[in-house]
């Protein structure tokens, strides 16, 4: 007799039923985790295939349903204006019937969208987000090509942590309240009359994690001061250098011809882009003004 | 000052008893827990009691996680590199260890045995996954007692079903099937 058994056997009689079905079960260990193990697994899966963990057994048919994350990729077909068409319809089909299908208790704690299509995003992208904003969405990721225009209360949503857009159209004037946002990352973001960042970030008082990228900034008041920003990635001077004097981490390209009248108290990595042509003492400049520098990253590329 | 103890011995669940350096073991929340709060684990009459799903060999692969990552001064690459040979091992196993990972609360470990999981039913037909899982083959059973159960339902019940709630709206649409390309 195994150790097991014998084990088991030695204690209270009345648990062997349970234990014969324990031994029955044995193999498929996975069946028998708790909800929340499981639906850890399946939260670093797109959507898509958390989907299709329903077709598994009976234990995992309604599991997806209660995943609180949104997490869909539309890949387009660039050179085919037909076939996008119609496998955009079934995708925007597909993501409807899941959002009406899931358990509406539960609300979506991840959104997370990325679509390449080029034939311009139907309404039920809006709607989508809206729904996620007006709940208790915290991460909330887009990647949409140009002309997606981004519901304003986007930039109002109070249990937002993490924003992330890429290529997105933002609208002329809206209001910036985001107490608990951690993380902003914008990346090609469009406005007709140009974003005002530090209307923007005025919003952002939590701010940790902070990332520009290809866009065109109209400020037109002062910065606030961030004081919990540990890491920046600035590109294209869109922010003066003093407003993330305090970070641990930064990232530079090239442009930065700004006077340094004040130290990066904090900082012990910086990398930096710079194009072959320019002048090295630019950069022993900015190094003088880094007394706890650790790391230093250059990436030159030649013009 | 009464010194640490650098050994502190724990109960698996075969009810076999092990020391193990405290050093390590306290990188489980779980014995941290017992040692700090409830004081025990200090002899052997005392042995911290391990969940049911912690076997000997489930917790000296834990303990080999807990060691490697123990070691200041250790790059994120090395971190890594021995992140990913730690999960190569069979389906079965871990499957066991993130069982046994969970029940000590080891959050990392259960984070990389769960996206290790997440790869292995990533892009496979359900038929593989049962193979892989052992999982039951039990859904088609399951519709037929949905269909008779339907059955049950007089023909007024189904109408105002169908048409009327949204409760009732909602279920219809748990029809749909789901496309993507």
């Amino acid at each position: 007799m195994k150790w097991w058994a014998e084990s088991y056997f030695c204690k209270k009689p009345k648990q062997l039923s349970s234990f014969l079905i324990l031994l029955i079960m044995a193999d498929d260990i996975i069946s028998s985790f708790p909800d929340e193990i499981l639906c850890h697994i399946l939260s670093f899966l797109p959507t898509k295939h958390v989907v299709a963990t329903s077709v598994f057994s009976k234990r995992w048919k309604f599991l997806w349903r209660s995943l609180p994350f949104f997490d869909f990729h539309y890949d387009g077909d660039l050179f085919d204006y037909d076939r996008n068409n119609e496998n955009y319809s079934h995708f925007l089909h597909s993501v409807d019937s899941f959002l009406l299908s899931r358990d509406r208790d539960q609300p979506l704690h991840r959104f997370r969208l990325r679509s390449d299509s080029t034939y311009g995003h139907p309404v039920s992208i809006q709607r989508w987000i809206t729904a996620a904003v007006s709940g208790s969405v915290r991460h909330l990721e887009l990647y949409l090509d140009w002309g997606f225009v981004l519901p304003s209360v986007v930039f109002s949503c109070k249990t937002l942590v993490d924003l992330k857009l890429t290529f997105i159209q933002v609208e002329n004037n809206f209001s910036v309240d985001l107490p608990l946002l951690k993380i902003l990352h914008l990346n090609n973001i469009s406005s007709s009359q140009g974003l005002d960042l530090s209307q923007l970030l005025s919003g952002c008082p939590n701010l940790e994690d902070l990332e520009l990228k290809g866009f065109i900034s109209t400020t037109k008041g002062k910065f606030i001061k961030l004081s919990k920003l540990v890491r920046a990635s600035i590109h294209e001077d869109l922010l003066p250098l003093e407003v993330v004097k305090d970070v641990e981490v930064l990232f530079l390209d090239s442009k930065y011809q700004q006077i340094l009248d004040f130290y990066f108290q904090n900082l012990v990595r910086l990398e930096l882009i710079l194009q072959l042509s320019k002048d090295w003492l630019g950069v022993l400049e900015v190094l003088e003004h880094c007394p706890k520098l650790q790391t230093l990253l250059i990436c030159i590329y030649k013009v | 000052m009464k010194m640490m103890k650098p050994y502190v011995w724990l109960q698996t669940s075969d009810d076999s008893i092990q020391q193990v350096e405290q050093e390590i073991a306290m990188f489980c929340p779980l014995i941290c827990q017992e040692i700090i709060q409830k004081g025990m684990g200090s002899s052997k009459n005392c042995a911290i009691c391990l969940p049911q799903q912690v076997s000997p060999a489930m917790l000296s692969l834990i303990l080999d996680y807990c060691r490697f990552h123990q070691v200041p001064g250790r790059s994120n690459k090395e971190r890594k590199s021995y992140d990913e040979k730690f999960v190569r091992i069979d389906t079965e196993r871990l499957c066991e260890l993130t069982s046994a990972a969970d029940s000590l609360q080891l959050k990392p470990l259960v984070d990389l045995t769960s996206r290790a999981l997440a790869r292995i039913i990533e892009g496979k037909t359900p038929e593989e996954i049962r193979d892989i899982f052992h999982l039951p083959d039990d859904l088609t059973e399951n519709v037929e007692v949905e269909e008779e159960h339907v059955d049950d339902r007089s023909v007024d019940d189904l109408l105002s079903f169908i048409n009327g709630n949204d409760g009732g709206k909602l279920n219809i649409l748990t029809i749909l099937i789901f496309v993507f390309t």
